[in-house]
């Protein structure tokens, strides 16, 4: 049964992910933001949790639910690719620079940051 | 389903709905590819590659549609595969924690090939995509 543990943790994360892309679009679009912010904020926040939860050592359903559905659901790897080309189409190559910074630079390090909270690292 | 959508005019709580099912499907999806290929690896895990791969080309032809007269543009479908599903199949986190992993049990070289091919061939796939069309 641990795969209907990862689909309601993936639907549950795929519905903050689209909460906070709404809301949050609506207000950068109000302020003509175009930095891809609410991506940058949920892949953020998605390596710090997994970093932490992965390192708890909790049952095979409780991280089917959260890191494989919850976190899985929440995080994206497409539309970063996607915002991604978008920005190198527009040349805004240090609108990119900043959100890779934020992603593979802050993002990678949250994950550590997950582990060393459980002093796993 | 643009049918549906369109016939229907979805509010908005019944999209929401709607993409508890979709991302429960893409989440169902990237376990279910992970199950295929567990223990493939090229010397690194392949599952959630392959999963930030497919997904990624896949959204590039999606939102490719959007703005067009094609079934696939009207903004709930684009919102509910887009968002929901191939936002649910591919994953950041799991691409996070993996690469650290990798860094732990095979070493710097092949976490890194695991970082660059995984963005490299991504960013490839979407560009190819966006230049076709």
């Amino acid at each position: 049964m641990i795969w209907l543990y990862v689909m309601i943790g993936g639907a549950l994360g795929t519905l903050l992910r689209d909460g906070i892309n709404v809301s949050l679009g609506a207000w950068l679009k109000r302020r003509g933001n175009e930095f891809p912010l609410p991506t940058t904020i949920v892949n953020v926040l998605g390596c710090f949790f997994i970093g932490w939860v992965s390192s708890m050592g909790v049952p095979d359903e409780v991280r089917a639910l959260v890191v494989t559905g919850v976190l899985g659901g929440l995080t994206t790897f497409s539309t970063l690719m996607w915002e991604s080309i978008q920005l190198l189409n527009a040349r805004r190559y240090g609108t990119l620079a900043i959100s890779w910074a934020l992603q593979f630079g802050i993002g990678l390090a949250a994950v550590l940051c997950g582990k060393w909270l459980n002093g796993s690292l | 389903m643009h049918f549906l959508v369109k016939r229907l005019e979805l509010q908005e709580w019944q999209i929401r709905l709607l993409l508890l099912g979709f991302g429960g499907l893409g989440a169902w999806s990237r376990y279910a590819v992970g199950l295929l290929l567990h223990g493939v690896t090229v010397p690194f895990p392949l599952a959630t590659w392959v999963c930030n791969m497919i997904g990624s080309f896949l959204l590039g032809l999606l939102r490719m549609q959007a703005g067009t007269s094609s079934r696939w543009s009207h903004p709930s479908i684009q919102r509910l595969i887009g968002t929901g599903y191939l936002g649910a199949f591919t994953t950041f986190s799991a691409f996070g924690l993996e690469s650290w992993n990798i860094v732990q049990s095979e070493g710097i070289w092949i976490a890194g090939s695991y970082v660059l091919s995984s963005l490299g061939v991504g960013m490839s796939l979407v560009w190819v995509v966006n230049r076709v069309r």
